[in-house]
């Protein structure tokens, strides 16, 4: 059964998101995702392409300034929630990996 | 040396891995691509080097389009900045090709990857396979209506008869590419959902093309049973020639000139549709003008109350002449057919000035039966077929011996007999028409004519 849009965010859908944390134009967060991530993510152009427009129409940010082909996002009230939502995934996650191998300690 | 070149390609759509190892072994020839196409690529020359090549998909771009949007525009900014530069477009795929050793794909995410490539074949291939097998399946239909009416007539047909299996063999090549398709999308699709990973497609479309191969060739075959078919298709195909270089040309220039994706298309598909229906419309009426007048058989033309018709001279096995003495001018014709089920020869003799003639003439039609499997289900079809849907002429039987047959059969216009008769001998049935009652002489003189025992 597919995953159900946006339901949990992948590895790359959570650090774009993250990098709209601030306004931040598309060509910008590809090299902020490496840098934040030290290389470990990496988000091609094709997918970020994508991403930002699957972002947009689900409201989840907004474009803040058009210059020329270069476009700029930043994060709405409903991304916030989908990045807390998802923090807080990851988090039950650790205390759930945490209460696994303390036990097996 | 040539800069350009132009090779056959059959690729499906969404392979991407095939066209892009294709596309990397022909960088390392010193060929790059510049322009795909449905079945002809172009390639430029360039330096042979190892290019690292990659294939996007695009869905809101279009075949349409004068010139990339605006979105592919910025995505192809995005990629060269991962040092991607574009090589070529076609529709919603675009294909990429870098020089570096190890760049980041253009695509990282496969769930999206599989979806764009998705929507990219929901817009391009998809709607054209489903289009032919609608076709395909209403051309059977149409074919199955065909031998519901006229059974025998369709079964010695070699333009009815053999478009069936070309009709099916072309659908099942359609279809085996949507089910090939619908397959890898299903399995891609969970594999992306399951584990991020995205399954390349390699497939083998061998098969749906000796399938479509196959079906080029029953129209081959069909054409060349008779000069008429011939004639029709080598006609059929000119036309659908024409039609294909005047839909890529008017897309062409309206691109070039700048014009709206929207209006590009309608214009090229009201173009197509008119272009198709009037040279059809001209065809069919050469065609008729070409039978009434310039028939290469005709001997001359006579007046017909008013109209022009041919004079024909055909041998007969068969004449008036055989049964009567009778002093007239005649027009003889004889029209055959046949398939590998069944001969079906037509044979006309009518008098020049019937008005004057106390006999017009004799019709016969001779139908050998070349399967005795089909034998019964001919005779039961021609014993059951009405004249224009009137349900009140039958066929009634009648005494054979005259007619050396095992069986005889007049037809009977509420109640009243007719002079036409339909005559079954081993393997062959012939149905008379004659314009007087025969006597049981001449009865037996028809027989012996036509039997073949």
């Amino acid at each position: 059964m597919p995953r159900e849009k946006f339901r949990t965010l992948t590895e790359q859908m959570f650090y774009v998101l993250l990098c709209l944390n601030e306004e931040c134009c598309g060509m910008d967060i590809l090299d902020k995702v490496k840098t934040m991530t030290g290389g470990r993510v990496n988000v091609g152009s094709g997918t970020l392409y994508t991403l930002l427009e699957q972002f947009l129409e689900s409201k989840m940010i907004q474009e803040t300034k058009v210059e020329g082909r270069k476009r700029s996002y930043i994060l709405t009230e409903k991304g916030k929630e989908m990045l807390s939502a998802e923090y807080a995934r990851i988090q039950a996650q650790i205390q759930d990996y945490r209460a696994i191998f303390r036990e097996g300690k | 040396m040539k800069d350009v070149k132009y090779q056959l390609e059959t690729f499906a759509f969404y392979d991407k891995a095939a066209i892009e190892e294709k596309m990397s072994k022909m960088a390392s020839k010193g060929w790059l691509v510049e322009k795909p196409g449905n079945l002809i690529w172009r390639y430029r020359r360039i330096q042979p080097k190892d290019l690292n090549i990659t294939v996007t998909y695009f869905a809101d771009a279009s075949d349409f389009d004068p010139a990339p949007t605006e979105g592919q525009q910025i995505m192809e900014e995005y990629a060269s900045k991962d040092s991607w530069n574009i090589a070529a477009r076609w529709g919603q795929m675009q294909i990429f090709y870098s020089e570096e050793v190890d760049p980041t794909p253009i695509e990282t995410d496969a769930v999206v990857q599989v979806q764009n490539i998705h929507s990219s074949m929901k817009k391009n291939m998809l709607p054209t396979h489903f289009f032919l097998l609608a076709l395909c399946i209403f051309e059977l239909f149409f074919c199955g209506w065909q031998f519901n009416n006229d059974p025998v007539d369709f079964l010695s047909s070699p333009y009815s008869l053999y478009m069936v299996p070309m009709w099916i063999f072309t659908s099942l090549s359609v279809l085996l590419e949507i089910i090939l398709y619908y397959s890898w999308y299903k399995k891609a699709r969970r594999l992306a959902d399951e584990t991020g990973a995205f399954l390349n497609l390699r497939t083998n479309h061998a098969f749906s093309w000796v399938l479509l191969l196959i079906s080029l060739l029953i129209i081959l075959c069909t054409a060349v049973s008779s000069e008429q078919w011939l004639y029709g298709t080598v006609i059929w195909l000119v036309i659908t020639a024409i039609v294909i270089l005047f839909i890529f040309g008017i897309k062409w220039l309206l691109k070039k000139d700048g014009t709206s994706r929207g209006l590009n298309r309608f214009i090229t598909i009201l173009s197509a549709v008119l272009l198709t229906m009037g040279l059809s419309t001209i065809m069919m009426l050469t065609i008729l003008e070409y039978n009434s007048t310039e028939d290469d058989k005709a001997v001359g033309t006579y007046d017909f109350y008013g109209m022009a018709r041919n004079i024909y001279n055909d041998s007969l096995p068969l004449v008036v002449e055989d049964l009567m003495k009778i002093d007239t001018l005649w027009t003889k014709e004889a029209d055959d057919r046949e398939t590998f089920l069944l001969a079906r020869t037509e044979c006309y003799q009518r008098a020049l000035s019937p008005e004057e003639s106390p006999v017009y003439g004799i019709e016969y039609t001779i139908l050998d039966i070349k399967w005795n499997g089909i034998y019964s289900f001919c005779k039961d079809a021609l014993l059951n077929d009405h004249f224009g849907n009137n349900s009140e002429d039958c066929y009634l039987p009648i005494d054979a011996t005259l007619w050396d047959a095992s069986e005889a059969y007049r037809l009977h216009w509420c109640d009243a007999p007719l002079n036409t008769y339909l005559i079954c001998w081993e393997n062959r049935i012939v149905i008379y028409e004659f314009s007087w009652e025969p006597t049981p002489e001449q009865m037996e003189i028809a027989a012996q004519k036509l039997n073949i025992k």
